[in-house]
């Protein structure tokens, strides 16, 4: 009832479906003054004799809208006496193909403490130990007290590992063994303090149940929504900012990819479309794909837009990832005609500034005919991350680890040989580099020994040259000031165990800068 | 006088008030104003990080417990010289409102000298000629003890798009 359920509705609902026998189990209820009014203390016990095909699927629509929040048992009542068969919530249907008296045992979900319907029967065991589970006791904290608790987190490990930086180099045993244990509780506070903030995807996916439900009718497709991974967890921040850009990929799947039935039947495929929401874990990142199996992009009408809109040239030559990149462009839209869905132009480019303000990578699959397939990969927490200090001119700069992939010395021979050409041979593959010292205008001599920090940035290797590195280096994430938010070369900014502030490198942008840099250079040689 | 000051600049700053608290500082011998009440603290010099590509008079940041926050150098936005440190530069911290968020900045004074308080009676907006430095960066100048005090636009000088002339880009050529 909390969430807003008629549980008796539900029960009528039950009712229509066959011959039914209802028993209230009244053995909850508190006493008056300790009772919650939004609570449900009463629990049904549903007897169904069904005559569909398909009593499962009957039953599950019934509570399609809460399905989220709960666990559902079904029973298998048969006449004579086989054995119980007890459906725990796997979404495989039960045995019970052919018509049968069917019971509903529905047990309170541990996270929700008001179910809309408990309902046992025949398996007095089974239910009962539903009932002595003990309900997970949760506080409710509002998020911004996280956020401060979170801020103090972050400067003790400041403090942290300043401590450490003074005792690196003080004598004094004792005061090296204590700054040792602070620095273990610090990252376990830290590491505690991170769980606290996650939540389960499966809270998002949630919404797009209904969603789905209201496109299906809207578009006179067919859809069948699967969700996976749906208790992977991700920071709060994150997900909150992801819902609608999924919103809008969601959509697009089922507007733009999904075919009607008839044309779907006629290709071969089944009547229905799937549209499967998944997440998984990888790391440090979370990767959330969309996946349908509609008609996939079509090139031909993504190119021929293109072309009209002078994205490019007619007839250039574009590689299919390239080709595909396109429909992240502002104001682009193949839509024949504009629908309440989709066709306005605005969207794909808005997802795209979304993930990559998440730190975030969108990649992107698409089969004609076989349908498309969109990966989103997010960092599984804004606050913290782990980077590479590096020393350059005098500056200290952050480089995300995540995206660093080998570090290597940069020669003299080779500095020199590379002079009026800014690549290495690195395994026999060719790697370009940037000087960040040319790049940062730190107008100081190069060290004897530069350092070349190797770094990926989508499927491009990139080298930084940079004067010393300095070593790994946890990172509590500072925003930058909105006033710098022209200089897209940092991401942020983090305060080293000194007191001084290390700018944490955004490496795509400063890939991007780098490279116009030397288009400029070209055209003024 | 006064009825010849842009009404929405003045009106920022007096709000139908006579008198207004300040805090004057020093910058490259002239005596400058910003109202007491954007005021956090005063801090002496802390060691400054550059940010490489930025505008030349937010060139840097600073750690102010433990945020970190812009340097601005707001003589260079009014394209006066840059000054050296000296043993009386002192950081005011101000809190400005950036897109209707609030936001810290660190302003770099040659000498701060006191609060006090001037009267809107004897505010004269900039004169159109005989200034060297950007007038449109200059909400009014206050006439006290036969000197004048520039009172600095903060809210245009720091207003995101703000370009002035001689802003850096780092990677321009």
């Amino acid at each position: 009832m909390a969430n807003g359920t008629n549980p008796l509705g539900l029960l009528d609902e039950l009712a229509e479906l066959g011959e039914c026998t209802i028993t209230a189990d009244t053995s909850a209820i508190p006493s008056l003054d300790a009772i919650e009014p939004d609570d449900l203390h009463i629990g049904w016990t549903v007897q169904l004799t069904m005559t569909q095909p398909q009593p499962r699927a009957a039953i599950e629509d019934v509570f399609i809208f809460v399905m989220d929040d709960m666990e559902m048992v079904l029973e298998e009542v048969s006449a004579p006496p086989a054995p119980a068969v007890a459906a725990t919530p796997t979404p495989t249907p039960t045995p019970a193909l052919t018509p049968a008296p069917t019971s509903v045992v529905v047990p309170r979900a541990e996270e929700v403490a008001s179910e809309p319907a408990r309902a046992v029967t025949t398996a007095p065991a089974i239910a009962d130990a539903k009932q002595t589970k003990p309900a997970a006791e949760n506080v409710r904290v509002p998020a911004e007290r996280l956020d401060e608790l979170m801020d103090r987190v972050g400067e003790l490990v400041i403090a942290q590992s300043r401590l450490s930086q003074l005792a690196g180099v003080s004598a004094d045993i004792q005061l090296r063994s204590v700054s040792e244990d602070v620095e273990r509780l610090s990252g376990e506070l830290r590491d505690t303090m991170m769980v606290l903030r996650m939540v389960p995807v499966g809270s998002l996916f949630g919404r797009f149940r209904r969603l789905v439900h209201d496109l299906a009718r809207e578009t006179g497709k067919e859809i069948e929504l699967v969700t996976e991974g749906e208790t992977t967890e991700v920071d709060k921040t994150v997900i909150e900012r992801l819902a609608d850009p999924l919103v809008h990929l969601v959509r697009n799947s089922i507007d733009h990819g999904l075919e009607m039935p008839d044309e779907r039947l006629a290709s071969g495929k089944a009547r229905s479309g799937r549209v499967t929401l998944s997440a998984r874990q990888a790391g440090g990142e979370v990767i959330i794909t969309i996946r349908d199996d509609g008609r996939g992009i079509n090139r031909e009408r993504v190119r021929a837009k293109a072309e009209s809109s002078g994205l490019i040239q007619p007839g250039q030559m574009l590689l299919d990832q390239e080709l595909l990149q396109l429909i992240f462009q502002p104001g682009f839209s193949t839509a024949a005609q504009i629908t309440s869905l989709s066709g306005r132009g605005v969207g794909m480019d808005v997802v795209k500034k979304t993930v990559e303000a998440l730190r975030g990578v969108i990649d992107m699959h698409s089969t004609p005919g076989e349908g498309s397939e969109i990966s989103l990969r997010i960092p599984l927490t804004l606050a913290i991350i782990d980077g590479l200090l590096v020393r350059v001119g005098t500056g200290s700069y952050v480089i995300p680890l995540s995206a660093v992939e080998e570090c290597l010395e940069l020669s003299t021979e080779e500095d020199l040989r590379s002079r009026g050409r800014s690549f290495i041979s690195l395994r026999d593959h060719l790697v370009p580099f940037l000087r960040l010292r040319e790049l940062f205008r730190t107008g100081t001599p190069p060290d004897r020994y530069q350092k070349m920090v190797v770094i990926s940035t989508g499927n491009e290797r990139v080298g930084l040259v940079v004067d010393q590195i300095v070593g790994d280096h946890q990172t509590v994430i500072k925003a930058m000031s909105k006033l710098h938010n022209d200089v897209v070369t940092f991401s942020g900014a983090t305060i080293l165990g000194d007191g001084n502030v290390a700018l944490i490198l955004d490496v795509t942008h400063l890939v991007a800068v780098g490279q116009q840099q030397e288009a400029q250079l070209r055209a003024a040689g | 006088m006064n009825q010849h000051i842009r009404k929405h600049d003045a009106d920022l700053l007096w709000r139908d008030r006579e008198d207004v608290a300040v805090l004057t500082f020093n910058l490259n011998g002239e005596t400058f104003a910003i109202e007491a009440t954007v005021v956090q603290e005063i801090l002496d010099l802390l060691p400054e990080t550059r940010v490489p590509g930025a505008k030349a008079y937010l060139s840097g940041v600073i750690n102010f417990r433990g945020k970190v926050i812009p340097l601005a150098d707001i003589r260079l936005a009014f394209g006066m010289e840059a000054g050296e440190a000296t043993i009386d530069s002192r950081i005011i911290v101000v809190q400005l409102d950036v897109e209707g968020e609030p936001c810290l900045v660190g302003i770099r004074t040659d000498k701060v000298y006191e609060v006090t308080s001037l009267s809107q009676s004897s505010s004269e907006p900039p004169p159109s000629v005989g200034m060297r430095w950007r007038a449109d960066f200059i909400e009014c100048l206050v006439k006290r003890n036969g000197e004048f005090i520039i009172i600095p636009n903060l809210k245009k000088i720091f207003s995101v798009d703000a370009s002035p002339a001689t802003s850096g880009m780092l990677f321009s050529g």
